[in-house]
């Protein structure tokens, strides 16, 4: 009787953490890409701009932080406090281009989850911290080169490259903005359902249209050759590519 | 009979053995070190306001006997093949441990092709040593110069026979490290000694520290100006002088890698020094060389990675100038449209980094003299 039992509850105790490990076993990957209007941007090749121009891009990226997803019942997973996604390094080539900045998340819980999010830039706490409070490594350390002292803010986003403004190949315009400042920190949520599956990898990728971020709220473009540069927060062209995150952001 | 022959063969045979053995590796009557005690004491860096955490290797944490020992290896001239130079020689203290040339030149008279670095605040870096990163870690990098034949041009084999030769050297290494055998005295054992030295090498006590970080007093009109143009405060009619893209944080540095416009190529293949490129391979590294701290910049002339620029005049004219567009030229450079004041103003600023105590620190001078 007592071997019974014993028995019994042995199985009961295997079959509990079989299950506790079957929750939390899902893996998924986030894939970040930069794309020009559908063409992947490869680093320092040209790009047609609308305004009879073109650009090519040496340094792209962004900070994607509270990365998360969210179940109808508002449970709420963690994905990443923060990182880098940057293009200048990884996308250097076609190849490279098209696979992209790959994040993997481990452990995930398994379940159904119908919302994403995620930050671009950080949020007002994060912000008031300095580089030199990070190691080295860290998105926001001092090596990471995204500090920029006039606005006490860490730079949320880098587009950087060449012009050609005369349409004869001559790339000699050089052009810089960067966008930060805790008033200008976004949050892009997407509806989408998404299934996280124990001992499975589910893939996500997020993708970004630069093209996108150079665009007015007017429908019109922004004039790289007459404003190249914007370094003050109030700076419509920080407001302007900060808010285009939004709807230059897809999720697939 | 046989049997006692044999038994004394085989016994003269062992003696002969052990005998052989002793010629292989020659009786060191001195060698034991266990006599000597080793209570190492953890030496505390006193890191200023403001400043990131200095982050030290696991295996190599900064001890009083590592720092001293780093210190006499650094000023030793038995590092170089001819005894003539020693790390302090391309790095002197008067220069903010840089050497004043627009290239060093080795024992042999031969002039390398860059600018000997500063090494200040060398502790903090991150991103690679040398002016094309191509050394991670202070230990890594301390090996070098001793072999390179523009350099000290001395192999560590000698440097290590030399040391050991020494009366005081074994005792220190022991103290340093618990050697047990001056026979354990290695190259690898000397660069941790460096690095421990060159990690107590912290300058933040300028006129710039005490007036813009702590706050203690005020900056003239000229230093205002150049501050602000410097980290570009939007201050009308004050130009923005680009400066912190390159120099900014706490450190004056970013630790990272741009090609600074002062070369006129057509592919980037071109560069006379490839410099980062020359490290990783990258084509769109080529002609990128290390940002280096500004801080004691007035004391580290000539400037760039081959010293082209004699004063900082010059250097500040080259960034008004814009420089020469390339590829892979940093996009942050264009023509500044600087008056003379406003250089001026910007030269006065970058005069605030000076820290005079840094350069006359007691602790970081020649313990030989």
């Amino acid at each position: 009787m007592n071997k019974v039992i014993l028995l019994s509850v042995l199985f009961v105790l295997f079959l509990g953490c079989d299950k506790e490990e079957l929750d939390r076993n899902g893996t998924l990957e986030l894939v970040c890409r930069a794309h020009w209007d559908g063409t992947p941007i490869v680093i320092g090749e040209p790009l047609a701009y609308p305004l009879d121009m073109a650009l090519k891009f040496y340094e792209l990226d962004y900070i994607m932080s509270n990365v998360r997803f969210t179940n109808s019942e508002g449970v709420v997973v963690q994905l990443k406090d923060i990182a880098l996604v940057s293009f200048t390094e990884n996308s250097t080539t076609p190849a490279g281009a098209t696979a992209g900045q790959s994040f993997t998340f481990v452990d995930l819980p398994s379940g159904s989850y119908n919302q994403f999010a995620v930050g671009i830039g950080v949020d007002s706490v994060r912000n008031a911290t300095k580089p030199q409070d990070y190691t080295a490594g860290h998105p926001l350390s001092i090596g990471a080169n995204r500090h920029w002292t006039p606005w006490n803010s860490f730079i949320f986003s880098k587009l950087q490259g060449l012009a050609d403004v005369t349409q004869i190949g001559s790339f000699v315009h050089p052009f810089s903005y960067h966008s930060g400042g805790t008033a200008l920190y976004r949050e892009v949520t997407f509806n989408k359902d998404i299934r996280i599956e124990g001992g499975k990898k589910t893939k996500l990728v997020l993708d970004l249209d630069v093209r996108k971020l150079l665009q007015k709220a007017d429908g019109t473009w922004w004039d790289i050759e007459s404003l190249s540069g914007a370094h003050t927060p109030d700076h419509p062209a920080m407001l302007m590519i900060m808010n285009n995150y939004a709807s230059a952001l897809t999720l697939n | 009979m046989t049997r006692n022959a044999i038994l004394f063969l085989g016994v003269l045979f062992l003696a002969i053995s052990a005998c052989i053995k002793d010629d292989d590796q020659p009786l060191c009557t001195d060698c034991d070190l266990t006599y000597i005690p080793y209570n190492p004491s953890p030496f505390v860096v006193a890191i200023p306001v403001d400043f990131p955490q200095l982050e030290i290797p696991a295996d190599n944490p900064i001890t009083v006997e590592g720092v001293a020992l780093g210190r006499r290896l650094f000023y030793d001239t038995r590092l170089s093949a001819d005894s003539s130079m020693s790390c302090a020689s391309c790095h002197l203290s008067a220069f903010g441990f840089a050497d004043g040339k627009a290239v060093s030149t080795g024992v042999d008279g031969i002039a390398g092709k860059r600018s000997s670095m500063s090494l200040l605040n060398i502790g903090f870096v991150t991103g690679g040593l040398f002016w094309d990163g191509r050394s991670a870690t202070l230990e890594e990098q301390a090996l070098i110069p001793v072999e390179d034949p523009v350099e000290l041009h001395e192999t560590w084999g000698n440097v290590i026979q030399k040391l050991q030769r020494d009366p005081d050297y074994p005792k220190w290494f022991r103290e340093a490290f618990g050697i047990k055998d001056k026979r354990e005295m290695t190259k690898e054992l000397a660069s941790m000694a460096l690095a421990q030295f060159e990690r107590t090498m912290v300058s933040g006590d300028s006129r710039y520290d005490a007036v813009f970080i702590r706050g203690d007093g005020f900056p003239t009109e000229s230093e205002l100006r150049g501050f602000e143009m410097f980290f570009d405060f939007g201050r009308p009619l004050l130009p923005d002088a680009e400066c912190a893209h390159c120099h900014g944080s706490v450190l004056l540095t970013t630790h990272s890698y741009f090609n600074n416009a002062i070369d006129s190529v057509g592919l980037l293949t071109e560069f006379k020094d490839r410099g980062r490129g020359m490290v990783t391979g990258k084509y769109l590294d080529n002609g990128k060389f290390r940002a280096t701290s500004l801080r004691n910049i007035a004391l580290t002339a000539p400037y760039m990675h081959d010293g082209r620029f004699a004063t900082l005049e010059e250097v500040v004219d080259h960034y008004n100038s814009g420089g020469h567009i390339a590829e892979n030229y940093d996009s942050n450079m264009h023509p500044l449209g600087l008056t003379i004041a406003q250089k001026e103003d910007l030269i006065n600023f970058l005069h605030t980094l000076t820290d005079t105590s840094f350069v006359q620190n007691p602790a970081l001078q020649d313990p030989w003299k």
